[in-house]
């Protein structure tokens, strides 16, 4: 009984110190860092050619998407190759325009953020530049890749399927 | 004082210690020599071998009269030995494990405590996910730049991370045509029908 008593009170002050440090932390820590402003991004897209030739390996050019690359989804491609790549400054307000060799045109307009996520509105035309091959709004983490895979393209002598790496990260 | 056995010269010392294998290389091959050439010494050796097994029998003989039971009796009182002394060495418990064992009493309410203020940051850290009107954040940009591919063209910071968690998508149109999501790990792909003829690139890969 002696042994008990003692660590009771200990107990119970530290069990006060933690819960007023988890709410300080749900109501005063949390709407600081979900109000964080993105005023504008730096996008990355990459046109890139998946045949199914090649020995599996992926240029330097391609290095960030090696991982992605490396997934299942694409374990029919042994061949990746760069055809095309453009690099928009996002912001809010209005949409970044590029047009990308195979004849696709890419708009990305920043809709906002948080402190770690950008979200964006990307659309990509059909490969004649006019009607509208998708439109998405999403989100993704700095730096994070959203592939779109397009319809079957030739490059020279290399025949496949045409993706499109989409890569942004605030700032610039 | 030695004395020597018959009129050969070897002791009983030494021919014991051969019988025993005490004997180095040289010494043993002289002495193996010799007791090959002596029917003295062979005789002495077969009567220690006599002896050796005799004795060997015997004990053989005694321990199995010696019921198992006693052994495992014995056994036990090893094992009970060195339980005892593994207790006396045992260490304390270590400081966390006090901790948590002096934090008993209020495990529950604590934990629940926590559960219900993380519970709460998620509902806020949620609710808060709506973008806020973006032309509020930053003024509108009234030119957007296309930049042009160069190899002067800004990069962006170190762009061989991989994300976290793949992309979120919060809104898709596919333009009159059919697609999906698939989305396995951190890779988020859009799968986009697009019926054209495979189209000649301009560029050189």
């Amino acid at each position: 009984m002696k042994v008990r008593s003692t660590p009771r009170i200990h107990v119970s002050a530290l069990a006060l110190a933690f819960a007023s440090a988890a709410f300080a932390t749900t109501y005063v820590a949390a709407p600081t860092t979900s109000h964080a402003a993105v005023g504008s991004a730096q996008c990355q897209v990459h046109a890139v050619l998946a045949s199914k030739e090649g020995n599996g390996e992926i240029p330097k050019s391609l290095a960030f998407l090696q991982e992605t690359l490396r997934d299942d989804q694409f374990a029919a491609y042994k061949g990746f190759h760069l055809v095309d790549r453009k690099t928009l400054t996002v912001s809010s307000g209005e949409e970044s325009k590029a047009s990308l060799s195979p004849g696709h045109r890419v708009g990305i307009l920043l809709l906002g953020g948080d402190a770690k996520r950008l979200k964006l509105r990307l659309n990509l035309s059909e490969r004649d530049g006019t009607g509208q091959l998708v439109g998405t709004d999403y989100s993704i983490e700095d730096h994070g890749v959203l592939l779109i895979q397009a319809g079957p393209f030739k490059s020279g002598e290399i025949q496949g399927k045409l993706f499109f790496a989409f890569q942004c990260a605030r700032g610039g | 004082m030695t004395h020597s056995i018959g009129q050969t010269g070897v002791s009983a010392e030494d021919l014991q210690r051969y019988f025993d294998g005490e004997l180095t290389g040289a010494q043993a091959q002289e002495l193996a020599s010799l007791v090959d050439a002596s029917p003295e010494l062979s005789a002495e050796i077969r009567q220690l071998q006599r002896m050796g097994s005799l004795v060997r029998d015997t004990l053989r003989h005694e321990a199995q009269s010696i019921p198992s039971a006693r052994f495992e009796q014995v056994w036990d009182e090893i094992e009970h030995a060195i339980d005892i002394r593994a207790d006396e060495r045992e260490p304390q418990p270590s400081l966390w494990a006090r901790l948590w064992e002096s934090l008993r009493p209020a495990r529950i309410p604590l934990i629940a405590t926590l559960g219900a203020a993380a519970l709460a940051l998620i509902l806020v850290r949620s609710g808060s996910e709506d973008p806020e009107p973006v032309a509020s954040v930053e003024p509108p940009v009234p030119n957007p730049v296309a930049v042009p591919e160069s190899p002067r063209a800004p990069v962006l910071p170190p762009t061989t991370a991989e994300p976290a968690v793949g992309a979120e998508i919060h809104d898709l149109q596919f333009g009159g045509k059919t697609g999906r999501i698939a989305r396995t790990g951190t890779v988020t792909v859009l799968y986009v029908e697009e019926d054209l003829e495979p189209k000649q690139s301009e560029r050189s890969l």
